[in-house]
């Protein structure tokens, strides 16, 4: 041992407190950083030297760096947010269907309907009042034009979907990126310094977290830092190697159904397998476009379209087959003109195709007399209002019970995904506030720290200022 | 527990939102006065409702088209009415002329009687609403068919043919309408004929009860050669015997109307029981759905208050809380 000992456990305390400093400042600079997890500099005694007969350490090191992110806490909140996010989409999702149906207020579709059954009802006290007849038409013409623009604004959201999905195909795909980068960035500094990449790790963990949202995700890791990601059991990154999502529809050929999968392709463009997530942001925009605004649906989910263009059908048929039979003011002889009220603009009738057939092309064609040369009979008109009590309309339903159950469904859904969000949002806040208590700055703890690498740092200095007057008056001794 | 710093804001922001998502559903509950604002806020309440709110709407429907065809038969009533007491006094005028103190022109009786059948047939063709009441489902003019081209296009009306030895005169009340139903549906389950059909206020084909009166006017108004009667010209006994026989069959014919005519009055007074009872159960109705659907305001407007002081005791103390750290103490 020389005399520079002293010295040298001055430089070291020196070093070691500045380190903390470091770490102390970092933690406080970046309290407010998402994903960020404070450090803490673990010093300890440096390896002592044999003095005297004595073994004095040589002052103290700077050990490690220790990070206090919880992995089960990271996995988690990753579960807690996919489930959010999920419910958020769907939650979103019915408050725009409520605004399509115009739900719920008095001018909702049903109403639509009841009002032209009215109308049928009306006309029987003067069926050859043309007023009457026309009010019917106008009627008709309301419906097919609300179901019209509910169909088309249905088809637009799920036009959305699509694209919601894309995009988030996308995203998904840049944040699979990053984490693949920092995969390697991690082993990198594993390597160069045997320790782990703190920062590296924050930042993984962050787009972790992001990825989680759009998916349910699942990681695993390996005692070199790196971790292996998985969207719904399949692997999505490897290290420092990724297999990136993708969009496939399936077109079904017999019925022409349009679906869509998430899928992964590796790095070759191969086709590996689907992925399909089952939470998440994928999750909802997947069953809103493969199920609830599928016109074509074949699962056993509840497609708000297919439901509309069943009760769309099955008016225009019963009131068409009614019609069918029946005469207008001018039909004085012959057999029924077979005149229908509605038809499709092309293909068979949907809520979106339906529209007024031209067969009718004035208030008088209106064939709602049984019998011929007898406008003033209107008896097929109140056989069609009577449609409104028909208990065998749809499904042992009339129209009334058959819209309010069906308006009752998805009311029922919108509520099962609005409390379902409430309580993911006060799970999500419940972990991360657990998370940031266990790895989140608390500013006054900083500030302890800084004050004890302070003026640690100060004793260091003044132990070499000490050290250097006995030095120098060693020096002096000679003179 | 250990606090951090964006344990703070975070729970701060969160509160935030809670309470203003809260006042913003209250202030719209308050403006609207509805308590449901979306379809998710609660799905049992949403289907009663619209059950309910279908049910009213049908009734009113329902009702609305009972009051106008009470109006109508109320019309109808009427005019059934004066018909019955036209009716009434040709019977009595023929049993005037029968009568043995009777020095009255007896043509002139005739001319009488005539007149009262042209009132008969007036009111017969008499309209509510421009829809004619008597003549079956073919209610307006266009659906009138005239058999002859100078026929008019009222559903009854006298034509004079040509005489002959059973009608001298030559007269004939002639139906150019239906005997079909004007049928309505009077609710969800059941139909109501609201008019008179002409073959049970006339008889068969709609003029059985006006040959009658025609057979009386001839006698009255002819010999029994075919020349019209004189001034001075009286009846013979086979001429009263005559009369008397058209006296029975118009009183028996009167009587058939007067029941018609009180089944009628029935039915119209049954509907308008029925369309008393739809109003109640309308209010009835529109009471459920306030219950159902109607916001709650002085639990909303309490709310209101509180939430208000929440938000703003949540915004004062979070802002403070924020404030201080050691920091600002070395």
């Amino acid at each position: 041992m020389s005399t520079f000992s002293t010295l040298e456990i001055g430089k070291r305390a020196m070093q070691a407190n500045n380190f903390g400093l470091d770490v102390t400042s970092n933690n406080i600079l970046n309290s407010s950083t998402e994903g960020y997890s404070r450090r803490q500099a673990i010093q300890s005694e440096a390896s002592p030297f044999n003095k005297y007969g004595f073994f004095v350490g040589l002052g103290v090191d700077s050990e490690s760096l220790r990070s206090f992110r919880q992995e089960y806490l990271d996995r988690e909140v990753c579960k807690a947010n996919s489930k959010l996010a999920g419910y958020e989409v769907d939650v979103l999702f019915y408050n725009s269907v409520e605004t399509i149906m115009r739900e719920p207020t008095d001018n909702n579709l049903g109403e639509v309907v009841n009002k032209l059954l009215y109308s049928f009802n009306e006309l029987a006290l003067q069926p050859e009042s043309m007023g009457l007849r026309a009010n019917i038409l106008s009627a008709s013409q309301t419906f097919v034009e609300r179901l019209n623009s509910t169909s088309n604004d249905l088809l637009a959201m799920r036009k959305q979907a699509n694209t919601d999905l894309v995009n988030g195909v996308d995203e998904a795909n840049k944040l699979i990126d990053t984490i693949a980068e920092y995969n390697k960035a991690i082993a990198i500094s594993k390597d160069i310094s045997g320790n782990d990449a703190l920062t590296y790790i924050d930042k993984r963990e962050v787009a972790v977290e992001a990825l989680s949202k759009l998916g349910n995700v699942t990681v695993t890791k390996e005692d070199n830092g790196i971790a292996n990601v998985f969207i719904n059991g399949i692997n999505v990154v490897t290290g420092p190697s990724k297999n990136k999502l993708s969009i496939k529809e399936n077109i079904n050929d017999a019925t022409g159904e349009s679906t869509l999968d998430v899928v992964t392709y590796d790095e070759k463009k191969n086709l590996t397998i689907t992925v399909n997530p089952t939470a998440g942001k994928f999750a909802s925009s997947l069953k809103q476009y493969n199920v609830s605004l599928n016109p074509q649906n074949s699962s056993d989910g509840f497609s708000i379209m297919q439901t509309l263009d069943k009760y769309t059908v099955t008016f225009a048929d019963k009131v068409n087959s009614l019609l069918a039979k029946g005469y207008g003011v001018n039909d004085l002889t012959g057999a029924a003109p077979g005149r229908v009220l509605f038809t499709a603009k092309s293909g068979n009738i949907t809520a979106g195709s339906i529209e007024v057939s031209d067969s009718i092309k004035t208030a008088a064609d209106l064939p709602l007399s049984d019998k011929a040369n007898s406008p003033g009979n209107a008896a097929i008109g109140l056989e069609i209002a009577r449609i409104l009590q028909d208990g065998s309309f749809l499904q042992g339903q009339t129209p009334v019970e058959f819209y309010s159950n069906f308006i009752g469904r998805i009311s029922q859904n919108a509520n099962e995904a609005l409390n379902a969000k409430k309580s993911s949002q006060l799970v999500v806040e419940q972990l991360n506030s657990t998370r940031s208590s266990t790895m989140g700055v608390n500013m006054n703890e900083e500030a302890i720290s800084l004050i004890k690498f302070q003026k640690n740092l100060e004793a260091a200095s003044k132990i070499i200022a000490t050290n250097n007057q006995v030095l120098a008056t060693i020096i002096n001794l000679g003179k | 527990m250990r606090i951090t710093t964006s344990m703070g804001y975070s729970a701060l922001n969160n509160n935030l939102d809670r309470l203003q998502e809260k006042n913003y559903f209250n202030n719209l509950r308050k403006i609207t006065g509805k308590d449901i604002q979306s379809i998710a806020d609660s799905p049992t309440r949403l289907i009663d409702i619209k059950n309910i709110v279908a049910q009213k709407n049908m009734k009113e429907s329902y009702r609305n088209i009972i009051n106008y065809s009470i109006s109508e038969m109320n019309a109808a009533e009427d005019q059934v009415a004066s018909i019955s007491e036209s009716m009434r006094q040709i019977r009595d005028l023929s049993i005037n002329s029968t009568n043995v103190a009777y020095d009255g022109n007896v043509a002139t009786l005739g001319t009488y009687i005539k007149g009262i059948l042209n009132d008969l047939v007036r009111n017969s063709n008499a309209d509510f609403n421009g829809k004619y009441l008597f003549s079956g489902t073919s209610t307006t003019p266009d659906n009138i068919k005239a058999s002859f081209p100078d026929m008019n296009n009222m559903p009854y009306e006298i034509v004079e043919g040509n005489s002959t030895d059973e009608n001298p005169s030559g007269l004939k009340v002639v139906f150019k309408g239906n005997m079909d139903n004007r049928v309505i549906n009077k609710d969800a389950h059941s139909q109501e004929i609201i008019n008179i059909n002409p073959n049970s206020l006339f008889g068969e084909g709609g003029v059985k009860y006006f040959q009658p009166i025609i057979e009386m006017y001839n006698v009255l108004q002819f010999n029994s050669d075919g020349s019209k009667r004189e001034t001075l010209d009286s009846l013979s006994n086979e001429d009263k015997s005559k009369i008397n026989e058209f006296q029975k069959q118009i009183a028996n014919n009167l009587e058939v109307v007067n029941k018609n005519t009180a089944l009628f009055a029935a039915k119209r007074n049954r509907m308008d029981s029925v369309g008393t009872q739809m109003s109640e159960e309308i209010v009835r109705l529109e009471e459920v759905k306030s219950l159902k659907e109607d916001a709650d305001m002085p639990r909303i407007l309490t709310e209101l208050a509180k939430e208000e002081n929440a938000l703003q005791y949540s915004l004062s103390t979070g802002s403070k809380i924020q404030k201080y750290s050691l920091f600002d103490f070395i």
